[in-house]
């Protein structure tokens, strides 16, 4: 018998209940067309995509122990923007959908619950949602059902977790937080940067590093700087970088199968050149980046997840004391993110109708400014998401990046602006 | 193409601050070309209007309690006594309270014209007291000059630490302020109660408060800076 609920997979279940007014666990996946977007042909796409990903048409239920999915037969309706980007999805009951679809002239964005799936996951699903979008809009595209069949929605953290590897056993310190000042409640500023690949690559190249790494080593150095200014104490500046296992272990699910890698400056140690922060996170990165360290990082979110007292808590305990636990051994030790999602293609026929894409990085109040990057033909657009209104963080990185001599657009919806 | 001369970017409008220092931007960019531009809708949040409608509930609410406060007592009164009695001191305060709960709701916009209001209520309830009582002049002769020397020794006081910032020095204001004010006080009441005789209570606080707010003002306007250099290093932490 087939069945018609979903278990949340390990990393949704901590994201369920760390849900508050302020940590939406929301990102947002946006993809420009070069014609405004037809509601109505949005909502036929959308109905048909469900249709193909039907793990997607699910709504988020209370259970005794934790949240799950349960199969519904109503569809989303698409809708136009109105509220800030990433804004909460559920209140008290939580019978919704886990995702929405909104769109504002030529944008169409798709605000994923990290509950559901991680941002390879949301992009499958908008790749598909553009296709049959553009279908209606009278473009001639190939069938595709046969690469959908691979796709599948397990739990890809159980598939690899392997009882005899360790757990993580790295200790992080409480890491320096970003003397920011929080704005009003559901308020969300995202600034984009608009560059080219090729300007950034030949930089990269010059440090002899990967666009990854260069950006992690400016973005640090910026924090390094603000800590100097800011602070009479010094910590640790942690930045959060999000790793796609899908890269490291065979899998197609279109659930979350990500770990969080963290890469450590510490200026207590002394004072770091531009040059030795790439070496030191490349080398942060080269540790973590193989297939048995990620084990270990695996283990260690199964085996929490398989806690026999965190499983025996019932739901509003376990929604109690999930957003101080996270707050305490989560985001306390970051003190920034930055989410790659990587290089997007398209088929061609697609290509020709699409401009851009763009990821916005879900808002936390850990870390009230995180940055999202995703590239498309030759462009990357880097976004921070910000819950305050100071633009220190963006003004300095964006402007270290015009003084490397890359030519950048920014784009923001700050109401000042 | 817009562009920031102090970050060096590209940004979306013209004749707005950049989006990241806020330095203004002329008039570059066409029209067409900024009609052209996806842009950003006008955003909500999604809080602010539950937290406004939660507070107009809350307000609401507050005022049906309040007419029930105003029918009931009035009800009692007239069937027991057969006229408006006590009830008429107990509606002046709901009034009174009403116009307080408007402005603390904020249904009254800018700084100024809540002072206005709150200001216009003190008066109207202080008159209205007196009116209802039988008029015996008490909010006229006293009640009124006693509320403008209050508001004139705030106002100062703010007018002061506002130059100033200095907690310690305020210090010494304000005792001085508050022993102006128990002298005023006891004049005012003094006069009004027709005591031919006044028996100044305040000349036993004057010597104290007096002899406390000149040292604390002279402390700080006087002290030379070798003894405020040796205090800080007797008493830091």
């Amino acid at each position: 018998m087939e069945t018609d609920w979903y278990k949340l997979d390990s990393a949704g279940k901590l994201y369920a209940s760390t849900v508050s007014s302020r940590v939406s666990t929301v990102f947002r996946l946006s993809v420009s067309m070069y014609k405004s977007v037809n509601a109505v042909f949005l909502q036929e796409a959308l109905e048909e995509t469900l249709e193909e990903i039907s793990s997607f048409k699910v709504i988020v239920k209370r259970g005794v122990f934790w949240y799950y999915f349960e199969k519904t037969a109503t569809i989303p309706t698409v809708s136009e923007e109105h509220f800030y980007p990433c804004s909460n999805l559920f209140f008290r009951g939580r019978n919704t959908f886990p995702y929405r679809v909104l769109y504002y002239n030529k944008k169409i964005s798709l605000e994923l619950s990290h509950m559901l799936t991680d941002g390879t996951g949301g992009i499958e699903f908008l790749k598909l949602l553009v296709r049959n979008y553009l279908k209606r809009e009278g473009v001639n595209l190939p069938c595709i059902r046969k690469k959908l069949n691979g796709f599948n929605f397990d739990n890809a953290f159980f598939q690899h977790y392997e009882k005899q590897v360790p757990n993580w056993q790295d200790t992080l310190d409480k890491a320096y937080k970003l003397p920011l000042r929080l704005d009003k409640r559901g308020v969300y500023h995202v600034t984009t940067g608009k560059l080219e690949i090729q300007v950034l690559k030949n930089i990269a190249k010059q440090y002899q590093t990967s666009i990854t790494t260069y950006l992690l080593a400016l973005y640090a150095e910026i924090l390094i700087d603000i800590q100097a200014q800011n602070s009479k104490t010094r910590k640790p500046i942690t930045i959060n970088v999000p790793v796609n296992l899908r890269n490291f272990f065979e899998t197609n699910t279109l659930k979350n199968f990500f770990v969080s890698v963290p890469v450590t400056i510490d200026p207590r140690l002394g004072t770091y050149t531009f040059e030795d922060i790439i070496e030191t996170i490349s080398i942060e990165l080269k540790r973590y980046l193989n297939d048995k360290q990620l084990k270990t990082l695996i283990a260690r979110g199964v085996r929490g997840e398989r806690n026999f007292l965190l499983r025996s808590m019932p739901l509003f305990v376990k929604d109690w004391i999930s957003p101080m636990v996270h707050a305490r051994f989560g985001e306390n030790l970051y003190t920034s993110s930055i989410s790659n999602l990587g290089v997007i293609s398209l088929d061609d026929d697609l290509e020709k109708h699409v401009e851009r894409f763009e990821f916005y990085p879900p808002p936390s109040i850990g870390n009230k400014i995180k940055a999202g990057v995703i590239s498309y033909k030759d462009d990357m657009y880097i976004t921070f998401g910000n819950l305050s209104n100071d633009r220190l963080v963006e003004r300095t990185f964006f402007r270290k990046l015009v003084k490397e001599g890359v030519q950048i657009k920014i784009e923001t919806n700050r109401s000042a602006y | 193409m817009a562009y920031c001369p102090k970050c060096g970017v590209s940004v979306e409008k013209d004749q707005v601050p950049c989006p990241l220092c806020f330095t203004y931007i002329p008039k570059i960019v066409s029209d067409e070309e900024l009609l052209d531009e996806n842009g950003f809708p006008t955003y909500y949040s999604l809080y602010e209007n539950l937290v406004n409608f939660f507070i107009r509930v809350v307000y609401r609410v507050l005022c049906v309690l309040m007419i029930l406060g105003f029918l009931i007592p009035t009800l009692i009164d007239v069937i027991l006594n057969k006229a408006l009695t006590w009830s008429l001191y107990s509606n002046l305060s709901i009034l009174i309270t009403w116009s307080f709960l408007y402005v603390a709701f904020d249904y009254v916009k800018g700084k100024r014209d809540k002072i206005i209001v709150i200001l216009i209520t003190i008066c109207v309830g202080l008159l209205g007291f007196d009116l209802i009582n039988g008029y015996a002049g008490w909010s006229v002769e006293t009640a009124f000059p006693l509320l403008v020397i209050t508001l004139i020794l705030i106002q100062i006081n703010i007018a002061i630490f506002k130059r100033n910032r200095s907690w310690f020095r305020q210090s010494g204001y304000i005792i001085f302020s508050i022993l102006l004010l128990l002298i005023g006080i006891e004049l005012i009441v003094g006069r009004y109660s027709n005591t031919d005789n006044i028996v100044f209570h305040s000349v036993d606080e004057l010597l104290p408060s007096t002899l406390l707010g000149a040292i604390l003002l002279l402390i700080s306007y006087r002290m030379p800076k070798k003894w405020v250099e040796k205090l800080k290093r007797k008493f830091h932490i």
